[in-house]
């Protein structure tokens, strides 16, 4: 059997959900860092592997994925990861695809949003559109309200006692903003979102994965 | 299989036409119940017990002989992210997000050429495109529809900011969407269209809507033969009819 091949930053969200669930479920993979900062994914040879020129990227032998979520499924189907997304009840994948599919609009949209230009923009000196900022930091103050109460509810996880690929999938998304101000990001406001993000930093793989996150994550504080 | 799907939608919602759209091609039995809403208060209370909705905003459309009830979207421009329709039932099951439902469908009736029941990789080919469709087409298409068709119908402000840049985006979706997506396939995955091609072609086909400048077809002569594939299948008809009445009014 080859060996799956991840292509991808350590600072990008989707590529870390991927690597925490390899990682968190000893799945044997070699990771290629496509650095974004260094525009490495707009390189000839990286746009050959994915025309797109984005990370996350998978190689199974002759096999390329790209999308996070297509990636996640397929990782849970192949290895047979029941308890992430299962591979015999069609109503319980249900449960986790539609978190999945709402992720894109519903939270990633506003977050990496908010993201870039609070945090990646100021880096580079790019500008700001500021009534783009201002819009979708009030639609981001929305999407967690509506995790917290909706897709949170009562539950431990999304769709309940046991974390599925859509956990992982908002749980790199949710925790990156701990990068950027609290002016944006404020968890005391969300302690139900706080209670389920502290959930992962013990689980086998977050530190692995995190690494880099980390390093970056103290130079702020 | 007892109960029978009841599919909530408003006609003129691309993700709803592309529901509609694969289960009469499918002749899959169903109840299509439209959401009919012009306020909150109007809402029937069975679609009010499924979701907690008070923040939703409801915009009334009203176009000389036939009135269009559109439902829009905070989910972009206001505060409520929480989609509404398409939503699917099936006895106790409630599904919401367009793609999830799709997904449902083909699994449980196992029409394998939308969405293989058998083969993981096919199906990966198929979520490849349904996953990037979000941010990669319909964010841009639905600023652009709703900027330039709908708001300027209810007097809605736009922010100009944000739409230049949908508009750039907008262009370059269709171009990769062409040349990546199509290729020089007849359908995104091989010779036959799949989930993927259902929900791409509701929401290009919407930008039927827009003026000229902002989605000009004889730039993508691809795209263009792919649409018209559609026009042709069992179903089409019935689920573009109040797509084609507004279309015809413009
Ligand atoms: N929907 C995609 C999103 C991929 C994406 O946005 N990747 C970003 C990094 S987080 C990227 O590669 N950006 C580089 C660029 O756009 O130049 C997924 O879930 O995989
Ligand atoms: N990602 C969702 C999008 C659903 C969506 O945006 N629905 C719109 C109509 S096209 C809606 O329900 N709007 C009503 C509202 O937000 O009040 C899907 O594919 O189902």
């Amino acid at each position: 059997m080859s060996k799956l091949i991840l292509y991808g930053d350590q600072l990008s969200q989707p590529t870390r959900a991927i690597l925490f669930i390899l990682l968190n479920n000893k799945i044997p993979h070699e990771f290629k860092t496509i650095s974004i900062a260094k525009g490495e994914q707009n390189t000839e040879e990286f746009a050959k592997i994915n025309p797109w020129k984005k990370v996350p990227v998978i190689q199974d032998g002759d096999l390329t994925l790209i999308e996070s979520h297509t990636i996640l499924r397929y990782i849970a189907q192949k290895y047979k990861l029941d308890q992430l997304y299962s591979n015999t009840d069609l109503i319980e994948r249900c449960k986790v695809d539609m978190y999945l599919d709402w992720h894109h609009i519903g939270l990633r949209k506003p977050a990496s949003t908010v993201f870039y230009f609070t945090f990646v923009a100021p880096l580079f000196g790019i500008p700001v559109n500021q009534e783009l900022l201002a819009s979708e930091s009030k639609n981001l103050q929305t999407s967690l309200s509506k995790f917290e109460s909706i897709w949170l509810g009562d539950k431990k996880f999304i769709v309940g006692d046991k974390a599925t690929l859509a956990d992982f999938a908002s749980f790199t998304e949710i925790s990156n903003l701990r990068l950027i101000s609290n002016d944006y990001f404020d968890l005391s406001k969300y302690p139900k979102i706080d209670k389920w993000i502290k959930q992962f930093e013990t689980m086998d793989g977050y530190q692995e994965s995190h690494n880099i996150f980390n390093i970056v994550l103290a130079k702020k504080q | 299989m007892a109960s029978k799907l009841i599919l909530y939608g408003d006609m003129m919602s691309q993700p709803v036409r592309a529901v509609r759209f694969m289960l009469l091609n499918h002749k899959i039995p169903h109840v299509f119940k439209a959401v009919k809403i012009a306020s909150l208060e109007h809402l029937s209370d069975e679609y009010k017990r499924m979701y907690d909705q008070s923040k939703y905003i409801y915009i009334y459309l009203s176009n000389q002989s036939i009135e269009i009830k559109l439902t829009l979207l905070n989910c972009i421009y206001c505060s409520n992210p929480l989609h509404l329709i398409p939503a699917l039932q099936d006895g106790d099951l409630t599904l919401v997000e367009s793609h999830t439902i799709m997904r449902y469908i083909a699994q449980k009736y196992k029409l394998d050429q939308l969405y293989s029941t058998t083969d993981l990789i096919q199906r990966c080919k198929v979520d490849m495109y349904l996953d990037w469709h979000h941010l990669g087409l319909r964010k841009a298409s639905t600023m652009v529809f709703f900027s330039k068709f709908v708001a300027p119908r209810i007097g809605r402000a736009v922010n100009q900011a944000a739409l230049d840049m949908e508009i750039m985006n907008l262009q370059t979706s269709l171009s990769k969407f062409e040349s990546i997506w199509l290729g020089d396939k007849k359908f995104i995955v091989g010779d036959r269209p799949t989930l993927a091609d259902y929900s791409a072609f509701t929401e290009i086909s919407n930008l039927r809507f827009v003026p000229v400048e902002f989605f000009d077809l004889s730039k993508f002569p691809k795209i263009d033969a792919w649409l018209k594939r559609f026009e042709s299948f069992d179903g089409y008809e019935e689920s573009h009819l109040i797509f084609k009445k507004v279309l015809s009014k413009l």
